[in-house]
């Protein structure tokens, strides 16, 4: 899992929603144009010709369903490749969970930890310590 | 074990080092008040740009998730006053409220990755209860990988490639010592039906 993946399904589930309310909303904002008029009723004549010459093409209920079936297959497809993107991303992995250690030994005085670690030196001196070296000196 | 400061090897409960005298109280002196940090990350350096601030808080989040015990959090700082990175690193995992209070002794399974920009340098620390499952070299390797990145000045790709070889690593453990415990609970089982 890494932050690329993360960025695809974030940018898929905002993609799946736009498309799913486009599809909730797509054929009311259609199924408007015989009912409302086009233009307000004009003052001059010869704007209302022009209002007359050009009348209102309705969506026949073909093209609607064309059109819906089009949103729902394009949103189908993104919802596959988000899931594909989940999946790769590891994201619903399982939790993993350590048996915690009975008793420690404090060193130092810390409670939390006692100096564990590792340490490089990735810039500075010419005799610095990379990480590298420091596995060496350790073998 | 190596003492943060002198990196003196030693072994047991230890007060302090047996070599330069190092104590957490003795850096309580040294470093004084806490340093203001927040969960998962903080840049004390600004040297971080914020787009690349929220995307390692989301991995460290995603890091918290599938391991709800740990806490993995990055400090970076421009250089640590009259101290190293790694007495500082070791301060700051008992000192800080990284994580939570009752995140003691065995039941500390955190993690702290300390940079010092300036110096050039960066330690990898962790908690009592990570000691039986990551090793130091385990530690060593995760900073190889990012060693080239911050070399390169890229410090948020070093700390993310860090961040994925110990999670890597860390699954890798768990599952194998799950693995483990199925064949005890087989054999053990098969034992009492004898
Ligand atoms: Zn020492």
């Amino acid at each position: 899992m890494n932050t690329f993946h993360y960025r695809i399904r974030r940018g898929a589930v905002w993609l799946v929603l736009l498309l799913s309310i486009s599809t909730l909303v797509a054929p009311i904002a259609f199924s408007q144009t015989n009912d409302q008029p086009r233009s307000t009723p004009s003052v001059t004549p010869d704007q209302l010709v022009e209002t007359q010459s050009r009348p209102p093409k309705p969506l026949s209920p073909m093209s609607k369903l064309g059109v819906a079936a089009a949103v729902m297959l394009v949103s189908l497809i993104v919802l596959l490749f988000s899931i594909r993107a989940w999946r790769a991303g590891n994201l619903f992995d399982r939790e993993y969970r350590f048996p915690p250690v009975a008793s420690v030994a404090i060193r130092l005085g810390g409670n939390r930890s006692g100096g564990c670690m590792a340490t490089i030196r990735f810039r500075g001196r010419a005799d610095t310590i990379t990480a590298m070296d420091s596995r060496r000196e350790d073998s | 074990m190596k003492c943060p400061a002198c990196r003196t090897v030693f072994s047991g409960p230890v007060p302090q080092c047996p070599t330069c005298k190092l104590s957490l109280l003795r850096l309580d002196a040294k470093f004084g008040a806490v340093p203001r940090h927040t969960r998962y990350l903080s840049d004390r350096s600004g040297r971080l740009p914020l787009r690349e601030i929220k995307k390692l808080r989301a991995l460290l989040r995603i890091f918290e998730k599938k391991f709800p015990q740990s806490l993995f959090s990055v400090f970076v700082t421009n250089g640590v006053p009259s101290g190293s990175i790694s007495e500082y690193a070791f301060w700051l995992a008992n000192r800080t409220g990284f994580s939570s209070i009752e995140a003691v002794a065995g039941d500390n399974f955190d993690l702290l990755l300390g940079i010092d920009v300036e110096a050039g340098m960066a330690a990898l620390i962790i908690g009592y209860g990570l000691e039986n499952y990551l090793t130091e070299d385990d530690l060593q390797a995760a900073l190889a990988v990012a060693e080239n990145a911050f070399r390169a000045g890229d410090v948020s790709r070093g700390i993310r490639e860090c961040v994925e070889c110990v999670m890597n690593r860390m699954r890798e453990i768990a599952r194998a010592s799950e693995a483990h415990k199925r064949v005890g609970d087989l054999v053990a089982a098969g034992a009492n039906n004898r």
